[in-house]
Order: C-alpha cells, then sequence, then structure tokens
C-alpha cells in the first residue's frame, strides 16, 4: 500500500504519458468513434509486466493496473485486461511445453493471448489427454478478447476434475469455433465453442494443483484489470457529471446548488473513494497467499458490481435527461460498468467467495 | 484482520506484541463487561485507564513529548486493532482525544502541567460543551456566552448531549466572547470545573434506556482569567482543527470489524427453522457477505488516508468520508444482529432476573447506535461538506 518515492515518481511518469497518450490519441467522443486510432503498441504497454529479459518493462502491478485504468478514462474500445494485465502473470510459464518463445512477442503485439474460462453457468471446459495428444471440448464463457487474440489460454478440467491450462494457437486450432458478440458497453467479445479440439499433449502447460493455482491468479488479473478499468471510467464520469451541474440551470440556479444533488454525489463519492481503496487493497494483495488475494479480488469486484454500477448510476440521474442519451459520456460510463460487473463472475458471485 | 499483506514484516511483528501485552493486562471483568454493555461506569473506565497508563499507552495517539508512546500513524492502527480484538473498554474520549490534543497545541505552558497528566492517569474525567439545545448541527449559532470580569469570565447558557457530564470533573465550553461579529468569530473555549457554582445538571435518558448524556445549565459560573484556551475569539477555530484532525477515530473501523466477527459466531451457534446455522442459511450468509465486504471498504479507505499520513502529508477529501461510511456501516452491523437473536431481542424476561446476554447487549448497542449518525457532526451535514469540499459543488 505504501510506496517508495522513488516509486511514486515512476508512477507519475508513467500515469501522465498514459492520459496524455489516450486523451490525445484515443479520447472519446460522442459520435461513437475515438478521435484518433492509434495504436499504443509503440508505447511498450502490452506486456509490460513482463520481465525485461522477456521483453517486458518489469513493471509492477500497481503500474499495469494504473494503465489499464487510464485506458478506461477514454472508454478504450481495445482490452487492456488482456494485453496488460493478464499477461502480467504469464512470466511462470514462460518456456513450458507449447509457450516456447510465445511471451517474447507480446510486446511487439504479434502475439495475443485471451484468458478462456469456462461459463459459471454451463460444465466446465473439458481437457482429455490421449498419449501424445489432447483434446479440448466444451463452451467457453465470453472471452472479452476471444476476436483479437492469437493464443488462447484455455482453463479446463480432466475427467477426474483436475485443473488443466493449456495454451492453443488460433490459427492452428482445429475444431474451434469462435461466436462474436457486441457487448453492452459497444465492445466486442466472444465465446469459444471446442469440439474435440485436438492439441499436442504438450500444450498442456501445467496440471492439478499448480494448474489450479495458475488459473485462479490469472483469473484473478483479469477480474483485477476490470475493476481497474472501471475505476478510470467511473472518475471521467464523474468529472463529466460535476462539469455538468455546474453549468445546467434550473429553477434559475445551477443543479450544482440544490443539496438534493450534492448530497447524492456525496454518497456516489464514498462509493467511488470505497472502490479505489478496495482496488489498492487487492493490488497489495496479489504480493500476500492466494486465499486473500481471491477475497480480496472479490470485495473489489463485488462492489464494483453493486456502489461502483450504484454511482454511476448516481451520475446519469444528476444529469438528468441528457445522459439517457447516446451522445452523452456519462451513460456510456454506466455501460461500461454494468458489463464490466457482469463479466468474470458478478456481484452476486463474488459475495458467495467473501464468505 | 485480514488484510496481513498489506503490513510489513515489522508492523505484524509491532502488533503481535502489542496485542499480547493488551491481553495480559486486561482484567477478564472488564473484557466482559466491554463484550455486554455499551455505556461503562467512570470506575471501570478509571481502572482500565490506570492499567494503560503504567504501560504509557493511555493515550496511545499523543507525540513522545506529550506522554504519548509517539507512534507512527500505522501503528496507531495496528494498536486500536488488537485493542479491540481484545475487547479491551473504549476509555473516555473526551480527555484523550478532544482537550489533551486541544491543550498541548493551543494551550499555555500551566494549562499543560495541571490538565495533562490527569487525563493521562485517567484520574480527571472531561466532558464536552458544545452543542446546545439551539445549537445542533449549526454550533456556530450557540448562545452561551462568556463576559470578561475584573477576575476572569463568567459563563451563562445551557449546554446539550453532555455525554458522561455526570460524572466528569471538567468541561471544556465553547462559548461566546464576542456578539458583534460574524458568528463563528466570537467564540472562545474555556475549561470549566463541573463543580463550580452556577452549574447544574440533569440526566436525560435516551432510548436505550440508559443515562449516558445531560443537560448542563450554566448560571452566572465563575471562571479565572486562565480557564480561557489559547486566545479570546479563536474557539470555532480550535475546534475545527480538532476535527480534522482525528476523524479517523469517527471510523470505528476496529469496532465494526471485531462486533462483525462476534455476530458471525453467533449466527454459526443459532439455527434456523431448518436445523441448519443461521450462517449457512443463503439470506443471513449474503447479508454477512454484504457486510465483509463493506468492512474491507472501510478499513482499505482509512488504511489508505493512514498511508498518506505516513508519507508526511495532509490526506485529502477521501477524510471526510470515513465518518459517513463507518456510521452507516455501525448500524448496518447491529441492524444484522436484531435479525440474528430476533425475538430474543426485543424481550427481557418480566421476572427482572436480567442476565447479561448477548442478545441484550445487541438490543441495547442497536439502539444507541442510531445516534452515531446524528453525533460528531451529522452525516447530511457530512455529505455537504464532501460535496463543497471534495467535489467543489
Amino acid at each position: 500500500m505504501r510506496r517508495s518515492e522513488e516509486k511514486m515518481e515512476e508512477d507519475r511518469l508513467l500515469r501522465d504519458s498514459a492520459r496524455r497518450f489516450f486523451e490525445e490519441q484515443r479520447g472519446w467522443s460522442p459520435t461513437g468513434k475515438h478521435n484518433g486510432q492509434a495504436a499504443y503498441l509503440d508505447m511498450g504497454w502490452p506486456g509490460m509486466g513482463l520481465p525485461d529479459e522477456l521483453g517486458g518493462m518489469g513493471a509492477d502491478l500497481s503500474q499495469c493496473l494504473m494503465t489499464v485504468e487510464e485506458g478506461g478514462r477514454v472508454l478504450l474500445p481495445d482490452w487492456l485486461i488482456d494485453d496488460v494485465a493478464l499477461t502480467a502473470g504469464l512470466a511462470p510459464l514462460s518456456g513450458k511445453g507449447g509457450m516456447g518463445d510465445l511471451l517474447g512477442q507480446v510486446p511487439s503485439g504479434t502475439v495475443r493471448f485471451a484468458l478462456v474460462t469456462g461459463d459459471r453457468r454451463h460444465p466446465p471446459l473439458r481437457l482429455a489427454k490421449n498419449g501424445m495428444d489432447a483434446t479440448v471440448t466444451g463452451r467457453s464463457g465470453l472471452v472479452p478478447d476471444a476476436l483479437r487474440a492469437t493464443h488462447l489460454l484455455v482453463c479446463a478440467e480432466n475427467a477426474e476434475g483436475e485443473a488443466q491450462l493449456a495454451v492453443i494457437a488460433v490459427d492452428a486450432a482445429d475444431r474451434v469455433h469462435r461466436e462474436a458478440y457486441h457487448l453492452m458497453d459497444g465492445r466486442k467479445a466472444g465465446i469459444l465453442f471446442f469440439d474435440g479440439a485436438a492439441i499436442p499433449a504438450g500444450n498442456v502447460l501445467v496440471s492439478g494443483e499448480e494448474a489450479r493455482q495458475r488459473i485462479a491468479e490469472l483469473t484473478d488479473l483479469c477480474t483485477a484489470g476490470l475493476v481497474a478499468d472501471c475505476i478510470g471510467a467511473l472518475d471521467a464520469g464523474f468529472s463529466a457529471t460535476i462539469d455538468h451541474l455546474k453549468t445546467r440551470k434550473q429553477f434559475g440556479q445551477p443543479l450544482s446548488a440544490f443539496q438534493a444533488v450534492q448530497h447524492l454525489m456525496a454518497d456516489a463519492y464514498c462509493d467511488r473513494e470505497n472502490l479505489r481503496s478496495l482496488a489498492i487493497a487487492m493490488t497489495a494483495a496479489f504480493d500476500g497467499p492466494a486465499g486473500e488475494r481471491r477475497k480480496a479480488v472479490s470485495a473489489a469486484k463485488a462492489y464494483l458490481g453493486r456502489n461502483g454500477l450504484a454511482a454511476a448510476s448516481r451520475c446519469i440521474q444528476v444529469c438528468g435527461g441528457i445522459a439517457m442519451t447516446e451522445e452523452y459520456f456519462v451513460g456510456h460510463v454506466y455501460k461500461r460498468l454494468q458489463t464490466a460487473a457482469a463479466l468474470f463472475g458478478n456481484a452476486e458471485d463474488h459475495l458467495a467467495t467473501l464468505m | 484482520m485480514t488484510m496481513d499483506s498489506l503490513f510489513t514484516a515489522e508492523e505484524q511483528a509491532f502488533r503481535d506484541s502489542v496485542g499480547s501485552a493488551l491481553r495480559d493486562m486486561l482484567p477478564a471483568d472488564l473484557a466482559e463487561k466491554t463484550r455486554n454493555s455499551v455505556h461503562l461506569s467512570r470506575e471501570d473506565m478509571a481502572r482500565w485507564n490506570r492499567i494503560l497508563h503504567g504501560k504509557g499507552w493511555s493515550a496511545h495517539h499523543w507525540p513522545q513529548q506529550h506522554g504519548g508512546p509517539g507512534w507512527s500513524p500505522m501503528e496507531r492502527y495496528l494498536f486500536e486493532s488488537e485493542y479491540a480484538n481484545a475487547d479491551a473498554p473504549p476509555i473516555s474520549v473526551f480527555g484523550v482525544y478532544l482537550v489533551g490534543p486541544t491543550l498541548y497545541t493551543f494551550g499555555s505552558q500551566a494549562q499543560k502541567d495541571r490538565y495533562l497528566p490527569g487525563i493521562l492517569s485517567g484520574d480527571e474525567f472531561w466532558c464536552q460543551g458544545y452543542s446546545e439545545p439551539e445549537a445542533g448541527s449549526d454550533l456556530a449559532a450557540l448562545r452561551t456566552t462568556a463576559r470578561k470580569t475584573e477576575t476572569g469570565w463568567v459563563i451563562n447558557g445551557q449546554k446539550a448531549w453532555t455525554t458522561e457530564g455526570h460524572f466528569a470533573d471538567l468541561m471544556i465550553c465553547l462559548a461566546r466572547t464576542d456578539s458583534t461579529v460574524k458568528q463563528q468569530a466570537g467564540l472562545s473555549l474555556f475549561i470549566v470545573p463541573m463543580d463550580a457554582p452556577g452549574l447544574k445538571i440533569s440526566p436525560v435518558i435516551t432510548i436505550d434506556g440508559a443515562h449516558s448524556v445531560n443537560e448542563v445549565f450554566l448560571d452566572n459560573v465563575e471562571v479565572p482569567e486562565d480557564a480561557l484556551i489559547g486566545e479570546e475569539n479563536k474557539g470555532w477555530t480550535y475546534a475545527k482543527f480538532l476535527l480534522n484532525h482525528e476523524r479517523t477515530n469517527n471510523a470505528q473501523v476496529h469496532r465494526s470489524r471485531r462486533e462483525f466477527e462476534r455476530l458471525k459466531r453467533s449466527a454459526a451457534e443459532t439455527l434456523d427453522g431448518d436445523g441448519r446455522p443461521l450462517l449457512n442459511n443463503p439470506a443471513f450468509r449474503r447479508r454477512f457477505a454484504i457486510i465483509e465486504m463493506e468492512v474491507r471498504a472501510l478499513e482499505a479507505t482509512v488504511l489508505r488516508i493512514l498511508a498518506v499520513q505516513t508519507g508526511g502529508k495532509e490526506p485529502g477529501p477521501e477524510t471526510s468520508i470515513v465518518k459517513v461510511i463507518g456510521s452507516r456501516l455501525q448500524q448496518m452491523i447491529s441492524e444484522l444482529a436484531m435479525d440474528v437473536f430476533a425475538e430474543q431481542a426485543i424481550a427481557a424476561p418480566a421476572s427482572g432476573l436480567n442476565a447479561p446476554s448477548d442478545a441484550a447487549a445487541w438490543a441495547e448497542r442497536h439502539l444507541f447506535r442510531r445516534v452515531v449518525t446524528i453525533y460528531a457532526g451529522s452525516n447530511e451535514i457530512q455529505k455537504t461538506i464532501i460535496a463543497r469540499t471534495a467535489l467543489g459543488l
């Protein structure tokens, strides 16, 4: 939770450059199109959490999540949660079987990973090994970056219910079907259907307890990425709302002069700040034992789905009708949060892990 | 405490050592009373205060030069956490939290020498004379006056909601010394002995059936010249300084965590209609999970503020939210307790043989807890402050 002066200076530089880049190159506009389409590859952010020897920047998780957060401020259509948050946890898989030197190709954008987990309301993905081969069967949940990914990190179970983590190159995959979806917030995602997809057994990177732990950590990283993204979005939504309250006049006064409005925003502010606090605790928990990390992530994700979303909803309420329009930023913030609230387990799922 | 990864190894060692010392020092009957009652007697508080004082911990947040242990913000947090976990009784807040820091920051050397030792030892108890019948949330509208005489001051007026006034030795009293200027600019702080001629006190019984607050009448109460704290007409500034200084105390984060864990144990021991522990009943489980989430949020926000203070900076507007969320959380916990104990919580034996019970203690606490969103600046006042200072509305 406490960072050295040196780290804080690094953080400041990183945040400033990310904010400037996103605002100038990818700023949100009411037309639904972002101002520019400049890629963030040149900024070195994909795989920034990987160590230097794998081509990363050696950024710590806090810095990775800060970058994701800055993308959230402009409602970036790209999924930084995979490029930045997920990849921060991949170093331990380096060199394992089918991973080869894939990680080294992340920073250039040549390789993009997506974490493929089962759908919580369907049976888990199945992976069966037969000698030199393995086959994957089943239906995934919504996979945020499914459509752009070059490589899928598939979280499955074998017939005995033991966890298996396998890597599948999308190009080489046979009997894998990707179904594209438009999400509520305007982003794209996919569901993967594996119909006995055959992969070399070496592509099963880890199995059993080790796989269970690795999958839990990678899932937590993606969830943490979603939380960070929403903190950025909510912050930006807040600023837009406050600007509106100071300029919009009714009954001869700016809306900001009305106590009912002030108190709604004070409640929303408490929720927003608590969410940020929980995210800081969540980030720190990645350095601790897995059980507590899980709870810290769940607390933040559940809080996002309940109080974070409620705060975004209050922003719409105080802005009034204008926030109901497609042209207005604040409604899009709400959709961003509502979308995130449903991904990687909703508030009810995460509340269940808290007890 | 659940979030070990937020603390360094040294901090965890500090926590363990103060925790075991506290458990060794604390008499079992006082821990029992802390669990079973809301208001402690002066004798009980003084007894525990003396024990703490023996260890140099009675004013744990004071700097060393005034008799505190000189702990860092994080060490104080960990001490408070262990303090709550041990079921150590809260000591009277007015001396330690309000008067002490006011005197060592703004008081004269003579005032420090005279009053700080009694606060540290617990031999002298204080109460707070701020609110009045016509000045609640609008404190600056208070009407009690202090008029200068040849030898000192004469105070006239009425104070309300004076907690522990019936057993306090001294009062820190906010009174108007200039009625010709803007309300806030004409107030001064005084030290008033509770046995001064002309001071009368009468009890106010609150909805929990207990006597903890009072009305205080001041009828030509004479105090000497040196009863004035700091400068004349600076009382409002001093009072405000203190509110900002100790706001995280209002979060009551450790007591909430402790009470929540105890309530969880009670819910594990209580069966629902299907013979299943309440804690495993899905409806209750979900409510416990929501509060777990809220407690974690409060802990994380308080720690975030402390991390800023540790870095030597003044925390920003996030400080103002802990009163709002901390008080609401205290109420959420006692509301859940009412549902856990159900009929047990609302019925006392007509025989009058009222053995202390968890249910009775929760009922009392639950009723008294209605006050936490009202006192120390009502939550509506806090929200207006948040809107103005944090959001610039």
